[in-house]
């Protein structure tokens, strides 16, 4: 049986997409006949490789979606298959590692535990579990404090970072994180970036999701963006951030010489008195930019990454369609008035 | 990919929690408080301290045991689904009917934990109060057991759809009734001249599994019966029953669960 797991996850079935979503709706009934439509109608795939984020606020339908594609949750309408098995399948759950929302795991067991359990029930063998989960405790930086402590006893970011190891217990194909940096420290915010950078590296594919856009920015090569559990843009996040690149550099004590060099190096510097801005639209740009003060004998300032760019993109989004819907629905309510 | 190990990774942690808990072991401790007590007051004459221990203690083992059942078992599937201890596990490769059995072969072994250590100190008990020891006591508390087991898997059942106070109410209902059920049927005989209530109770008798039955405690000290043969007999039927009642309350209970939105 576990040979039979590992042979597939060696040689994957040809289907191209990891995850396909098409077509999706979930209405939630509660009682009184009231019905919340937490998704409706989205349709998505994410490809071998991919790291793929949905971002939307409080309530969007990220963590409805995320459900659906583990088999917890089921569709009103709409597939999804993971691996092209429908969702739920065990053969294509073994490739998957999931980081819930907010997670809450056994309280009884300390971490090594808890990881140990999780290992052989996906069928990790005894000796590999043992090395994995010491490497998986030292990664989430649990090795000291947490590996003997009951759950009981974690914080709110302890169990992020457990969180974040059991899902990796596998060593997934496909890992989905929903809201990794949820109650993290800024230190531990960048440590999953930078974890994220990692697995992306070594090609696993993974879907994550945010309320936090420049979270997702740094590390996501898609962002599907949902409201309401609509989807309203989606794409490679330099398509829906034209700006993210822009780096702004502030120096001082240039001489005319040096900003005519700068401009000849076509950096094309914003000069407000004595102070120097240059807006630099790649690494090299900026890179160029640097050197060109250092050289010149100007004064660095700062140097700025002028960031919202995606929230202004988002902010924009969410607006236009607030605008359209409202105007949607005076054109319907006027309508109905002249009939 | 049918695998089993799942069920028993599943049981194996439901047991291990339970026993870090409180509730089972406060109970045991009451439960062993309660068989020394009642077994040491005793200043009868021969025949009677062995019929007094042995009523005694069988029927706290039954009662206790039976506390320990719904008390453990009622939580057993809704903590996990209300806090959510779920989805690490159902997100691995493990079923949802995997998960159901998990939870009621963990529920065995907390029945077989009680059981077993209640019966070592009961036995002891008798040893030491009848120095001889009664071969139809093993047979008695293996009984108890089985009526622990359909229990089980009966709250199993309640708790995939009901709440946990449900759940605990009903399968108390349950014990009781089914251990009154020769009561039940004297009543549907004799006790109401309504047709329909007597009709309503003959149902409730028939439909509630017979636990008074697998009950050998009358068996064991009235020496009415004498042989290994004699006892299995009796118990033969009201087991037979109670696991065909087992096999359909898990089959719902995995059916249930397995459409559930979690
Ligand atoms: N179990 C439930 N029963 C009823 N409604 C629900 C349930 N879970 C979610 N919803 C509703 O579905 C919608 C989407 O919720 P969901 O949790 O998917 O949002 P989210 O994008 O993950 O939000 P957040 O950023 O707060 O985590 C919300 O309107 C929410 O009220
Ligand atoms: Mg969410």
């Amino acid at each position: 049986m576990g040979a039979t797991a590992t042979e597939q996850a060696v040689s994957p079935p040809v289907t191209a997409s990891v995850v396909e979503i098409r077509n999706l709706s979930k209405t939630y009934r509660l009682m009184m006949g009231k019905e919340i439509h937490a998704v409706s109608d989205l349709s998505l795939t994410i490809e071998k490789g991919e790291t793929f984020a949905i971002v939307g606020p409080n309530g969007s339908g990220k963590t409805t979606t995320m459900k659906i594609l583990l088999g917890l949750l089921f569709p009103t309408s709409g597939e999804v298959s993971l691996f092209g098995k429908p969702a739920g399948d065990p053969s294509s759950q073994a490739r998957v590692g999931y980081l819930p929302e907010a997670p809450y795991f056994y309280e009884f067991l300390n971490g090594r535990e808890l990881l140990h359990l999780y290992g052989k029930l996906c069928d990790v063998p005894e000796d590999v579990l043992a090395q994995r989960t010491e490497a998986l405790l030292k990664m989430v930086d649990l090795h000291e404090r947490g590996a003997d402590l009951p759950i009981r006893a974690y914080s709110r970011g302890m169990r992020q970072r457990i969180g974040i190891a059991q899902a990796m217990i596998n060593e997934p194909e496909l890992l989905i994180l929903d809201e990794p940096t949820n109650g993290l420290d800024p230190i531990g915010t960048v440590q999953v970036r930078q974890f994220i950078l990692e697995q992306k590296r070594q090609g696993r594919t993974m879907l994550l999701c945010s309320h936090l856009l420049s979270e997702v920015e740094a590390v996501a090569d898609r962002v599907a963006i949902l409201h309401r559990g609509q989807l309203i843009a989606a794409g490679p996040v330099s398509e829906l951030v034209p700006e993210s690149q822009v780096w702004q550099l502030v120096a001082t004590e240039l001489s005319r010489e040096a900003i005519g060099a700068l401009k000849d190096a076509g950096l094309a510097p914003d000069i407000h008195g004595d102070v120097v801005i240059i807006r630099a639209h790649s690494l090299d740009e900026t890179y160029a930019a640097l050197g060109q003060v250092r050289d010149q004998g100007g004064q660095l300032v700062e140097i700025t990454r002028p960031q919202p760019t995606l929230e202004e993109q988002f902010l924009k989004a969410v607006g236009e369609e607030d605008l359209r819907r409202t105007v949607d629905t005076l054109k319907k309510s006027t309508g109905k008035k002249k009939k | 990919m049918f695998r089993v190990r799942p069920i028993f990774l599943i049981a194996g942690t439901t047991i291990n929690g339970v026993l870090r808990g409180v509730v089972l072991n406060v109970l045991l401790v009451l439960a062993a408080l309660m068989i020394i007590g009642a077994t040491s007051t005793s200043s009868l004459e021969p025949g009677a301290v062995r019929t007094t221990i042995v009523d005694a203690g069988l029927a706290i083992i039954a009662i206790l045991g039976a506390m320990i059942a719904i008390l453990t078992g009622f939580t057993m599937i809704p903590s996990e689904v209300d806090q959510r201890t779920v989805y690490p596990v159902l997100s691995k490769p493990v079923q949802r009917w995997q998960f159901v059995l998990g939870k009621f072969f963990g529920a065995i072994g907390i029945n077989g934990i009680t059981v077993g250590m209640l019966s070592v100190l009961f036995f002891l008990v008798y040893f030491l109060k009848v120095h001889s020891f009664d071969w139809k006591l093993l047979f008695g508390v293996v009984m108890i057991f089985a009526q622990l087991v359909i229990l089980s898997g009966l709250i199993v059942f309640f708790s995939t759809f009901m709440s946990w106070i449900g759940t605990i109410i009903v399968s108390m209902i349950i014990w009781f009734l089914g251990n009154s059920s020769q009561f039940l049927a004297d009543m549907a005989e004799h006790g109401t001249k309504s047709e329909i209530s007597s009709a309503i109770t003959k149902v409730v008798q028939k439909l509630i599994p017979n636990f008074q039955a697998m009950d050998l405690r009358y068996a064991i000290v009235q020496l009415k019966v004498s042989t290994p043969g004699e006892l299995f007999d009796a118990a033969l039927v009201p087991l037979g029953v109670g696991v065909l009642y087992l096999i359909i309350a898990l089959a719902l209970a995995v059916l249930i669960f397995n459409y559930r939105e979690l």
